[in-house]
């Protein structure tokens, strides 16, 4: 299969495309809180390796094994004049970092890109290949 | 795509045994491979009317599926030139 080559950077980017997803929904969920009082977890995806073994050749797809919660502790915010707020005036907001959400951001972006680049070397290669028939 | 070429074989069925009765081996692989470019244009072009729709999913599996059949097509038209070629090479011979 020549494709093969091509099939692996494209499950990286779906990976990364999904870690992005993930990312930006922590990101817009950062002050969520439901009416129950209950705060956004945030949420991070669990990548996993899958063996794709091609005449002997082991390579590895990236395959989204699942989408974990964070355990951390949720944020304390003092505000007494908040319907939500608890006995002791304060409020429970996620456990969301915007920064860092934007730090995974930019990591996911350059890693598809990283991938995207893999991708477009490949198809050169072949399309060099290709070009030996020609002449 | 699969190709499995072996021109040793080829050779000595094609000049043994007379085109009529069985169909050549690069004839047949040919034909094999023109159908599965086919196929992969095919489904290329329903990823496109679907890209049009808005109903893709999966771009980058789109992506892919067209990069497939611009990639085959552009093989299987190299073939074709080649063995043109070969064929007009043959015809150019002094008898």
């Amino acid at each position: 299969m020549i494709f093969k080559g091509l099939e692996i950077p494209l499950t990286g980017m779906l990976a990364e495309r999904i870690r992005m997803d993930v990312a930006a929904s922590n990101l817009a969920n950062a002050n969520s809180v439901d009416d129950g009082g209950k705060p956004y977890r945030r949420r991070i995806p669990i990548f996993e390796a899958v063996l794709d073994e091609v005449n002997g050749v082991k390579t590895y797809r990236v395959k989204i094994k699942k989408i974990v919660e964070d355990p951390s502790p949720f944020k304390m915010k003092y505000d007494p004049s908040n319907p939500l707020a608890n006995s002791k005036g304060y409020v429970v907001l996620p456990n969301v970092d915007p920064l860092r959400e934007m730090v995974d951001m930019i990591s996911a972006m350059r890693s598809y890109e990283a991938n995207l680049t893999a991708f477009n070397t490949r198809k050169n290669m072949i399309l060099s290949t290709i070009d030996v028939l020609k002449a | 795509m699969k190709i499995e070429f072996n021109p040793l074989n080829l050779f000595g069925k094609g000049l043994a045994t007379g085109r009529k009765e069985e169909k050549s081996g690069f004839e047949e692989l040919f034909v094999g491979f023109l159908k599965e470019v086919n196929d992969d244009q095919l489904k290329a072009r329903e990823v496109e009317r679907k890209l049009a729709k808005g109903e893709v999913k999966n771009l980058e599996e789109a992506v892919l599926t067209i990069e497939k059949a611009d990639l085959s097509l552009r093989l299987l038209v190299e073939i074709r030139n080649k063995a043109l070629e070969s064929y007009q090479e043959i015809m150019r011979m002094q008898v």
